[in-house]
């Protein structure tokens, strides 16, 4: 069997049975969540930007962006393959600047953390692992079947969790 | 027509980049054409050329008539290269991140070259626009990339300004990106103020 090797960005989403690795680079205030099930081997990824789809001025915007609707939407569709007891291991939520960014998105990585911890909360989703906050940018890979999350930052470590 | 506009802002922006770096310098710098591309934001962490390298990068939101986003970003071993042009001590790579006369004159660089491009733009069309507060960071490129999709939350395509500036007769590559990202609004006021300018 080819493995499968799927890369995402920004409001992207991908979902993976049995094996294979999902991918994400360019991981700032942004947040990388995994949704698993490790006994039905399914997991999906998303690379969330913003906390809140309540916030969006437009009526046609990407729900996969947006921390709520992105992660019901995963959920949803984790759950249509077959997927039960779901994990999440979650990766980002860095501040990269100290000053060149607008007011209202200066605390955005630790606000996404919040949006995606709350959601995760009141879906009985139990946070397995993560790497979140700092101030660096992350690069985030999770291979499937070990279930295990790989975490690089620009000091070239790679973070196992 | 709004790309052949934009391109015309760049050339000559890039330009006065180009010949303020050069004098800083003291040395020849080459420009490439600029490349003006529309984008999707997705793709803003893809961009070629700085995927998934450290870099240094500076970094400045752009105010006035004309708001966007302004990035100078080189790889680490160039940016050492361009803080040893103009300090008298050799710097290493560690250096430039945590020895402050290193990161200053780095970030200098870029407030030099990002401050040119803009003030070029503001003679050029008569309009007002200046950086913000910049800030130097070495971190994953794409990382530092995909924060400016913050300016971007109300759009589905921006267009990319992006030309690369090359140290003449250093054997090996000395090579520096400056991208512009206009703010949706902005591409219509650059617009507006060139066609005025036209009989």
């Amino acid at each position: 069997m080819i493995e499968q090797r799927e890369t995402i960005s920004i409001g992207e989403w991908k979902v993976l049975s049995h094996t294979g690795t999902l991918r994400t680079c360019g991981l700032g205030s942004c947040v990388c969540v995994v949704l698993y099930d490790n006994t039905h081997m399914h997991a999906g990824m998303v690379h969330i930007m913003l906390p809140d789809s309540k916030q969006a001025r437009k009526t046609a915007f990407n729900p996969w962006r947006y921390a709520d609707t992105a992660l019901t939407l995963l959920h949803r569709e984790l759950v249509n393959q077959g997927a039960g007891n779901l994990q999440a291991k979650i990766a980002g939520g860095a501040q990269m600047f100290r000053h060149a960014m607008r007011q209202e998105y200066m605390q955005i990585g630790r606000r996404n953390v919040e949006a995606v911890t709350h959601w995760l909360e009141n879906a009985y989703i139990p946070v397995v692992a993560k790497d979140v906050g700092g101030a660096c940018g992350r690069t985030v890979e999770f291979t499937l079947p070990t279930f295990v999350m790989h975490v690089r930052t620009a000091s070239k470590t790679i973070k196992q969790i | 027509m709004e790309q052949d506009l934009l391109k015309e802002v760049a050339n000559i922006s890039t330009g006065y980049a180009a010949t303020a770096l050069s004098t800083l310098l003291q040395r020849q710098v080459a420009m490439n054409v600029p490349e003006i591309a529309l984008h999707e934001m997705e793709d803003l962490p893809r961009l070629s050329g700085y995927h998934h390298e450290v870099c240094a990068t500076v970094h400045a939101p752009i105010a006035g008539d004309v708001e966007g986003t302004m990035f100078f970003l080189t790889s680490m071993d160039t940016a050492v290269r361009l803080v040893n042009m103009v300090l008298p001590n050799v710097v290493n790579d560690l250096d430039v991140q945590t020895y402050p006369l290193a990161s200053s004159a780095f970030q200098e660089i870029g407030n030099i070259v990002i401050g040119s491009y803009v003030t070029a733009i503001g003679s050029l069309t008569s309009l007002t626009l200046y950086p913000l507060v910049t800030e130097l960071t070495i971190d994953i490129g794409s990382a530092v990339l995909a924060e400016a999709t913050y300016q971007l939350v109300e759009v589905d395509q921006f267009f990319l300004m992006e030309t690369a500036m090359r140290v003449k007769n250093e054997e090996e590559g000395m090579e520096g990106f400056l991208l512009f990202i206009p703010n949706e609004r902005a591409v219509s006021v650059l617009k507006r103020a060139l066609e005025r300018d036209r009989p």
